[in-house]
């Protein structure tokens, strides 16, 4: 085997200046994935950077507009924090969905988003929670909307010298929820997954986003559809109005993959789903 | 190559490791600690299962250098002269049948009941989902599970209801 430089820095700045001075380090965050792919040697690696010293990347703080989520904050960590499960429920039930205990003992939030699979569980949350990430590089800070992040990607995404630091989530009340569809349960991978967050009033829509992941390249959120949802009676967050915007727009994500028309279909039931764990608490098994 | 120093099962262990040694190649081949097994290499079977500071992971997706400083429990650590009531009672209820999974199951089960000796029959099953029983005797580990919660109970003095125990 070749040598290969590891740091395990304790401090933010050290591993900002060492992203800054070594080129094509590899950042190691909870490892579920990166570990496989070096082992399976589908990754060559010359210097490995392991984040798993800094311990302000592992806490979560609150203020009165915002919850910031530190990006190596684990989703065993997620699932037993009070104020996510009270005031972000969607992401209390991602996280406790979240594969296996031994993979949520391990995996972060910021590996899940850096990863950026179409399936990412996490991703679709933050999206409908209207969450921001925070990159930091020896240049500063970057905040910038998941959404804008996934939708504008090949520009956005992380530079080589950059760490995500921080999710940033403003506390708006919502109600939110999240479903997720795999073939055995939360284990699997998603084939399919649906975060909604809504803010009502006398059982009125005053406020819908609602995002969609495994049905695209990236996370998407359906924003037509949340228009048309504004001020209308709760109800019809279930009618097929709805239900066929949301058809639509998984087949004109995916029109040409053999997993349309099941997706396509599927995602009306994976939507209602995410939609009543947010009005009536968990119905997500 | 890098230094690591890791508790193993109580004893430190200070070694110098290729950067990119797994935990689980760190116990089986430098420890020499043949009981934690690798199944599918991937983090799906759960078979390579240990404790770290109180939690379970799978040893073949963290790397040792990672682990300096960290408390592991393996197999080994579980029973000291006598067995451990969890590997009684999966004993007794006939949980084992190749056994190459038992390690992860008796751990998983070790992190669950440590914090919750009452934990339901759900939340048993949800402690051992990240362990696949390539025998498929899931019903008989989960019998050997609730046993376990029994006999740790008796040796705690609370197997009575009552107050008299």
């Amino acid at each position: 085997m070749e040598s290969i430089i590891f740091h395990q820095p304790r401090y933010l700045g050290e591993a900002i200046q060492l992203l800054h001075e070594t080129p094509n380090p590899a950042l190691l965050a909870g490892g579920t994935d990166l570990i496989i792919d070096i082992n399976k040697e589908r990754k060559k690696v010359e210097t490995v950077i392991d984040l798993s010293r800094i311990e302000v990347l592992k806490t979560i703080t609150v203020n009165e507009i915002e919850i910031e989520i530190g990006s190596m904050v684990t989703f065993a960590n997620l699932c037993e924090n009070p104020i996510i499960k009270q005031e972000f429920f969607g992401l209390f039930l991602c996280a406790k969905h979240f594969a296996a205990p031994q993979i949520r003992n391990m995996a972060t939030i910021g590996g899940n988003i850096i990863n950026a699979s179409a399936a990412a569980d996490s991703v679709p949350v933050i999206m409908s929670l209207e969450g921001k990430f925070v990159f930091n590089s020896v240049e500063g800070e970057r905040i910038i909307c998941a959404v804008e992040y996934f939708s504008n990607y090949e520009k956005e995404k992380i530079k080589p010298h950059e760490v995500l630091t921080k999710i940033k989530l403003p506390r708006k009340g919502y109600l939110s929820g999240f479903y997720k569809l795999g073939k055995r349960n939360s284990l699997a991978i998603a084939r399919i997954n649906a975060a909604v967050s809504l803010k009502e009033k006398e059982g009125v829509v005053e406020k819908i986003n609602i995002a969609l992941g495994a049905v695209g390249r990236y996370p998407f959120r359906v924003t037509e559809i949340e228009k048309i949802c504004v001020e209308k009676p709760l109800s019809y967050l279930e009618s097929d109005e709805v239900l066929i915007g949301l058809e639509t727009a998984v087949y004109e994500s995916i029109k040409n993959r053999p997993t349309m028309p099941f997706k396509k279909e599927a995602v009306k039931g994976v939507y209602i789903l995410a939609l009543q764990s947010a009005l009536g608490g968990e119905l997500n098994g | 190559m890098v230094e690591v120093t890791i508790t193993v099962n109580g004893t430190s262990y200070t070694r110098k490791i290729h950067p990119l040694m797994r935990l689980l190649d760190f116990l089986r081949d430098e420890l020499k600690l043949k009981g934690t097994k690798e199944g599918c290499g991937e983090g799906e079977c759960g078979a390579c299962t240990v404790i770290m500071d109180g939690r379970t992971i799978n040893s073949c997706l963290v790397l040792a250098a990672s682990c300096d400083g960290k408390e592991i429990i393996t197999i080994e650590g579980v029973g000291g002269a006598e067995l451990h009531p969890i590997q009684r009672a999966f004993l007794e209820v006939g949980a084992v049948q190749c056994g190459y999974c038992i390690p992860g199951m008796v751990l998983s089960t070790k992190a669950l009941l440590d914090k919750n000796l009452d934990a339901t029959e759900e939340e048993i099953k949800e402690a051992i989902s990240g362990n696949l029983c390539r025998c498929t005797g899931y019903q008989k580990i989960v019998e050997g599970v609730k046993l376990a919660q029994t006999k740790m109970k008796e040796s705690r003095g609370e197997a009575c209801e009552c107050g008299r125990s």
